[in-house]
């Protein structure tokens, strides 16, 4: 069954049909989050939020972008609204931390260093670069998407993730040596 | 270096247990939601009771009932605040 097609069974009151496209975004709804917040917990509580965000608007989502898209655009805005209030948060307090991010033991210790590392860089750019780092070189959308997510030109969006990548090396290059 | 470290982010997972607290969520939001309405409108007639009681309806425009049931609701405003403001 297509996106569109579970869409409409949800709006016409069938829950099983949400949950199965939990199924199909849960994953990269999470990888967008967490690349977008920093943290394995608060991407997990966001991640929560942005499936009861959009179980609660389904019946007003009238199929004028696609679900994904729609979805990418509440991960996104959730997660800018999170960063704000930590920022507010942060006055008080520095010290959240990162926690486990990959599923994988021991054997991947490095693989998950890295990760951590590359996470905590991308907190250090701004919000606009970091988004469109996450949706084009994570998710592996394409500019058109991306544009209409963010509501940005294509343009606006490909020297974005230009400038976005030459920031995320120069930090990479700052930290690491 | 980035562009093979990035590809490393691609891996992450969403953690065990994440669409069951998804659905966990939507029951409780609305198993409660009808709840939550019942007492906002039990709090609005128990509200214009007192207004009642006081003497002071009258004197509250129909248009303020929206205003009312908000502040009430939320905690923005006691009964009080409200009857001064709409007098």
């Amino acid at each position: 069954m297509t996106d569109e097609e579970l869409v409409n069974h949800v709006q016409n009151g069938d829950k099983e049909a949400f949950s199965r496209l939990i199924d199909r975004y849960q994953g990269k709804v999470f990888r967008t989050v967490v690349s977008l917040v920093g943290s394995h917990p608060d991407a997990e509580d966001l991640t929560q939020e942005v499936f009861l965000r959009a179980y609660k608007s389904i019946k007003s989502f009238r199929l004028q972008s696609s679900f994904s898209t729609w979805l990418y655009r509440i991960s996104a805005n959730m997660s800018k609204n999170f960063n704000i209030r930590r920022r507010v948060v942060s006055f008080i307090t520095l010290d959240w931390k990162l926690g486990t991010i990959l599923s994988v033991g021991d054997e991947n210790k490095e693989v998950q260093e890295t990760a951590d590392s590359l996470l905590q860089c991308l907190q250090k750019i701004d919000e606009k670069y970091r988004q469109v780092l996450v949706l084009k070189e994570i998710e592996g959308i394409d500019y058109k998407e991306i544009s209409k997510i963010m509501g940005l030109e294509i343009g606006t969006v490909k020297s974005r993730l230009s400038r976005a990548k030459e920031k995320l090396r120069i930090k990479w290059r700052d930290d690491h040596g | 270096m980035i562009d093979q470290n990035i590809q490393i982010l691609k891996q992450i997972i969403a953690p065990a247990g994440l669409k069951q607290n998804i659905l966990n969520l939507i029951e409780v939001e609305e198993r409660d939601f009808p709840k939550i309405q019942g007492m906002k409108r039990l709090a609005l007639v128990s509200a214009m009771a007192l207004f009642l009681s006081l003497g002071l309806l009258g004197k509250i425009e129909k248009s303020s009932a929206g205003d009312l049931e908000y502040a009430l609701i939320s905690g923005h405003a006691d009964y009080q605040t409200i009857v001064m403001s709409k007098n």
